[in-house]
């Protein structure tokens, strides 16, 4: 059986490579360079991070162990949720105040963009919480 | 939560890291616990309690006001 993190690094890799390959097909496309050489330069640096990750892992069990120990980790998972929900309030905080920037310019389609933004940061947090409200 | 797994840890003779490869946890949750900064789950504290071969109110000490 695959062991969890390189089941993730697996995936985050075919992840990072769609970017670039998404990128790619941006610049052949539109010719919008600027752009897509963003996420063209996005999509290969995660790529690389990830293939070094995945190939450190597969050469040495006894640190593919300890990941898996961090992973798993009850303390480890409680700081995480707590550090997530502490950053969604963050994160709330910080739209909100892009809203009231983008009013105060009069910036109509930036201002709208926002709020469906906003609304869709505290939706998300209804149905995760909702989601794992019934799993515990 | 004041706890006795420093000193039983000690009086087993083995280390943080040890324990922690055997409980399968991190070292810094052994570190945690010693110091009474983290109270462990239900799970953690029968597992603790298995390798020590001793009862969970032996090893934690619940007193009133603990959170």
């Amino acid at each position: 059986m695959i062991p969890n993190n390189i089941r993730k690094n697996k995936m985050a890799l075919l992840f990072a490579v769609i970017i670039t390959v998404v990128g790619l097909s941006i610049l052949n496309l539109y010719r919008q360079f600027d752009f897509a050489g963003f996420v063209i330069g996005f999509g290969s640096s995660l790529s690389a991070v990830f293939a070094i990750r995945l190939f450190r892992n597969l050469n040495h069990p006894e640190q593919i162990e300890q990941e898996q120990i961090e992973n798993a980790d009850e303390r480890n998972q409680m700081i995480i949720g707590k550090a997530g929900y502490a950053n969604f309030r963050v994160v709330t905080i910080l739209i909100a105040m892009q809203l009231v920037i983008y009013y105060f310019l009069r910036m109509q389609i930036p201002l709208m963009i926002t709020f469906v933004v906003l609304v869709l940061n505290e939706l998300s947090f209804v149905i995760l919480r909702n989601r794992y409200e019934k799993k515990m | 939560m004041k706890n006795n797994l420093e000193k039983f840890r000690k009086e087993l003779g083995v280390s943080q890291e040890e324990l922690a490869l055997i409980l399968k946890v991190s070292r810094q949750t052994i570190g945690s616990l010693e110091k009474g900064q983290y109270n462990p789950s239900i799970l953690l504290a029968y597992k603790i309690s298995h390798y020590f071969k001793k009862p969970i109110e032996e090893i934690f000490i619940y007193e009133e006001g603990d959170q």
